[in-house]
């Protein structure tokens, strides 16, 4: 008994030090949880810490725009924005812009980064000389949206008409959001700027006329089935992965899913220095599932066969107050997976990654928006998406039944993965 | 080939993976060896396991025959070709006799067995021959004369050349240990095996064995230290001789096939990388096991993956990432591990992953044994050595029985010759780690990786551990001689890698993170949540209780 008494001090210290660790890291995850509930954002969705430091507006709204009248007093928060004007139209823009007169008295303006991969150029403003040049062929908008509608890249269209009408075209994936207010007087990428904006659906086109916004369904005609063949598929994505990593240096966020294998194996043909793959892993996962580890794993083992780098990226909350956690918090209200988007904002930053949004595509009867957790990556670097291409997606739609174009390409890494990888654990 | 004979030929490559038996007197061969090599050798038959390799020199009117089991490497003349550092074995034999030899022998490094068989003499004198083991046993000796004469790499080996069983004293001890220390390292203590009449030769130490017809007697020597241990206050100077030899050996090993680094987060793997990284082969890589269940129980694992996984990036090698698992009841490496361990099993998650996961052609550089030369026992006192002191080391423990202790170490200290005096000067804390850690737990984490490949270790060299034993105590303790090493490659130095990358750097609150401040009960409720209402019923009872007293 009294031996018991005098080693009890040390059991208690055994006892803490076993739990302490996993109690710290659930009190951080409270804290932290708790922080950002107080952080209250308003109802102009700028939370008031966040406008005091302006690395919180920088990091927010990269490849941001927003497209305001003349009249409009809205102004994006924060520098590093550029103004262009262009008719009775003020553009802030925090991504590529390009823009092309017609000789009609209009213009077309390209934002962010369009690929042709029909003329295998990703030089934007070519394309927008050409939309231009397609556009003083027809009248209306749709020479130009149907001139528009095969690019790749990622992208928003505007089409100023000479009568002071806009179109908006986003690409197929809308990977810029276009969120527009009711009078057509601000369209936006983030609701930060237009809270009480509407979103323009997958599949439109925005119309702007003196009378307000309206939207309708675009394309009109469903992609050609006659093209769907995996030979086509194939050569279109490398293709269009080709132009994406022009510049930068590209990384392929990989998992266990044939998407990102895809992605991969489209990638492999022109593969660029220093590329690399990548996978973020939050070892809490654990608790609910083996899924997240073993997209790590079979990842590397992938990658590791296939002798490309591969980095393995832990994702953890950013500590409360931080400039990536207001940033996050700021751009998007509504995002849940800041652990994963603070993962990604650790890659360098001339990182061109390549997700895979859009390649389950094929099990529905058209492709939906892509993810808003996408394009959380923007925070950190450029974030490329080899399907979102209307054209590709147009042959997933229709690809013949019972085959998938995408675990087919994923196939020829030769992805016999080991099985017993699950099987034996 | 049908399924079974296929499946046969992989249970006997990794079964006792690069081990050998060697025989002599009345020992039978057991049926574990009945698909291995066998060579006939002066007066002992040696069994190899069939990726073993054997070497041997033996010249006419020499003193007789060397055989090297292994891959010697001779750092001072910059070798790694067995057969030539054999010849240096017998030059030094022959010029200094056994002594001699024994001392070239002992500052080898890679990892191997030697077996010094005298030339035949005068009929009817038994030749006496000597067994040493490498700096740390890595190639681990077990021994018994119950039957003839017996030496293995395992236990099982061993026992079933000699007709030995399982010993109920070690069972019971494992218990007992186990029962003392729930979590963590434990190895069977002073000089238990897994079975009866099978002893253990401790690192530092050789076998003088006799023949006699049938049977044979052996006696168990303490050959190191040669010298006395001075510490030396001329850092700077410890440091080079550290980092030069320390690269040399690392580049040795790295001639000896497809170099591949097991990395984590700590310095002595990354010591490794950093030597080993000049060497790397175009298809050499890093790599990290993880076992995803222990993910929410604490960082380490984890951040081993993840800071692993950096390393490796910003020196530009390829990383892996191992599932570390149990095999599945049945499979091939199931059998190979119970072969292998057919007494008492221990974990088999790390094994089986790189059993599964990694080629079977690699030279895998593992760095177990740099803590010799740092520290590993940092709780020192100047308690003498004793049973009782030795099982409190490998317990943490002060209060168990002195009848453990006994049955523990009670003849060992006899048995190595375990004495102040003895070790000349080194910390017995140093030495019993050396001895008794490595020898006894040590070999069964190198037989992890030879199931599948052949592990080496660069830290496995005398004349490495003894420039790193020099240093004077808190030198070691903060390893400085890692350190060095690692300032050679800045992308993997501690103080410079862990830094964050250059576009996050500006963010304050971004970093480590503010100041945390300290845990309370409002925090604990607000994390566990379930526990609310336990606690006030607990509270509750207590106030009930109290009540009642009053």
């Amino acid at each position: 008994m009294s031996r018991r008494l005098q080693h009890l001090p040390q059991a208690v210290v055994r006892a803490r030090s076993g739990l302490s660790t996993a109690l710290r890291r659930r009190v951080r995850t409270v804290r932290a949880r708790q922080a950002r509930h107080e952080l209250a954002v308003p109802a102009a969705g700028v939370p008031a810490a966040a406008l005091a430091d302006p690395r919180v507006a920088d990091l927010a709204f990269r490849g941001g725009y927003l497209i305001r009248s003349a009249a409009s007093s809205t102004v994006p928060p924060g520098d590093g924005w550029t103004a262009h004007t262009i008719a009775d139209r003020v553009y802030h823009v925090r991504t590529p812009m390009v823009s092309a007169a017609t000789k009609a008295g209009g213009t077309v303006v390209l934002l962010g980064h369009p690929v042709d991969v029909d003329t295998d150029t990703a030089d934007a403003q070519l394309i927008a000389d050409r939309l231009a040049a397609v556009a003083d062929t027809g009248s209306g908008a749709d020479p130009v949206l149907e001139g528009a509608s095969g690019l790749g890249g990622r992208w928003t269209l505007v089409l100023h008409q000479p009568d002071g009408s806009l179109t908006v075209l986003p690409d197929a994936l809308v990977s810029q959001p276009v969120l527009f207010s009711a009078d057509g007087t601000v369209i936006a990428s983030h609701e930060a700027f237009l809270t009480d904006g509407t979103h323009l659906p997958v599949s439109s086109a925005l119309e702007v006329t003196s009378s307000g916004a309206s939207t309708r369904p675009y394309p009109a005609t469903p992609p050609d089935p006659d093209v769907a063949t995996f030979e086509a598929f194939r050569e279109r994505l490398v293709r269009h992965v080709r132009l994406l990593t022009g510049a930068g240096r590209p990384a392929v966020a990989l998992t266990a899913g044939p998407s990102s294998h895809a992605v991969l194996a489209a990638y492999l043909p022109h593969r660029a220095a220093e590329d690399f793959t990548f996978t973020y892993f939050e070892p809490e996962s654990a608790r609910h599932g083996r899924g997240p580890a073993t997209d790590m794993f079979r990842a590397s083992a992938l990658a590791h066969r296939l002798g490309i780098p591969h980095r393995v990226i832990r994702a953890v909350d950013p500590p409360s107050g931080s400039v990536f956690e207001l940033a996050y918090r700021w751009a998007a209200p509504h995002g849940d997976a800041i652990g994963a988007a603070f993962a990604r904002h650790h890659l360098p930053p001339d990182t061109v990654e390549l997700h895979s949004a859009g390649a389950e595509t094929g099990e529905t009867q058209s492709w939906v928006a892509m993810a808003a957790s996408v394009r959380d990556g923007d925070l950190g670097h450029r974030v490329a998406l080899p399907f979102n291409d209307r054209r590709l997606l147009g042959m997933l739609v229709h690809q013949p039944a019972g085959q998938s174009f995408v675990t087919r390409l994923a196939a020829e890494l030769g992805d016999q993965l080991d099985d017993q990888v699950d099987a034996s654990s | 080939m049908d399924g079974g004979a296929e499946r046969e030929d992989l249970v006997v490559d990794g079964a006792f993976g690069c081990g050998y038996l060697i025989r002599g007197g009345s020992s039978t061969a057991p049926p574990e060896v009945a698909r291995w090599p066998v060579q006939r050798l002066g007066t002992l038959t040696y069994h190899l396991h069939p990726r073993a390799r054997l070497h041997s020199v033996v010249r006419p009117h020499g003193p007789g025959r060397i055989v090297l089991i292994g891959e010697p490497v001779d750092v001072q003349a910059g070798l790694v070709d067995a057969e030539r550092i054999c010849g240096l074995a017998l030059d030094a034999w022959e010029s200094g006799g056994v002594t001699e030899a024994v001392r070239y022998l002992a500052y080898l490094g890679g990892r191997w067995t030697a077996v010094l068989e005298p030339a035949a003499g005068d009929a009817g004198a038994a030749p006496e021959l000597i067994v040493v083991p490498d700096c740390q046993a890595t190639q681990a000796v077990f021994y018994s004369t119950r039957a003839g004469l017996a030496l293995g790499s395992q236990p099982p080996l061993v026992a079933g050349a000699v007709g030995s069983g399982p010993d109920e004293a070690s069972q019971q001890m494992w218990t007992d240990l186990r029962a003392a220390r729930k979590k963590g390292v434990i190895f069977l203590p002073g000089t238990m095996t897994t079975h009866e009449d099978v002893l253990p030769l401790v690192p530092n130490h050789l076998l003088r064995i006799r023949l006699t017809g049938a049977s044979a007697s052996v006696e168990h020597e303490r050959f190191w230290p040669f010298q006395n241990r001075v510490e030396r206050t001329d850092t700077l100077r410890v440091v080079d001789e550290f980092i030069d030899y320390f690269r040399e050996h690392t580049r040795l090993l790295t001639t000896l096939g497809r170099p591949v680094v097991s990395l984590t987060s700590g310095n002595d793997s990354r010591t490794t990388l950093a030597a080993a990284l000049p060497h790397l082969h175009d298809d050499s890589f890093a790599f990290t096991y993880y076992n995803p269940r222990e993910g929410p129980l604490g960082e380490g694992p984890p951040m081993d993956v993840f800071i692993a996984n950096a390393l490796a990036a910003a020196v530009g090698v390829q990383h892996r990432v191992l599932q570390w698992r149990q095999p599945a009841a049945g499979s091939v490496f199931k059998e190979i591990f119970d072969r292998t361990y057919p007494v008492r099993r221990g974990t088999t998650g790390a094994a089986h992953a790189m059993w599964a996961d990694l080629p079977h052609d690699i030279v895998h550089l593992q760095s177990i044994g740099a803590e010799l030369g740092t520290t590993f026992y940092a709780r020192r006192t100047r308690a003498g050595v004793s049973p009782e002191r030795l099982l409190e080391l490998v317990t943490g423990r002060s209060d168990l029985d002195a009848g453990m202790a006994r049955s523990a170490f009670g003849d060992y200290l006899d048995y190595a010759q375990f004495t102040t005096e003895a070790i000349r000067g080194y910390d017995y804390h140093d030495v019993f780690y050396w001895e008794q850690r490595m020898g006894k737990w040590g070999y069964q984490k190198y037989q992890e990786g030879d199931f599948s490949h052949r592990m080496l270790m660069p830290f496995n060299a005398r004349g490495l551990i003894e420039i790193m034993q020099s240093l004077p105590y808190r030198d070691r303790e903060g390893k400085r001689v890692l350190r060095a090493m690692l300032a050679t490659v800045p992308s993997l130095d501690p103080d410079l890698a862990e830094r964050r990358p250059a576009h996050l750097a500006d963010d304050p609150a971004g970093g480590a993170g503010a100041e945390e401040l300290p845990i309370t009960w409002r925090d604990v409720l607000a994390a566990r949540p379930h526990l609310r209402p336990r606690l006030r019923r607990a509270a509750a009872r207590v106030r009930r209780t109290t009540g009642g007293v009053r």
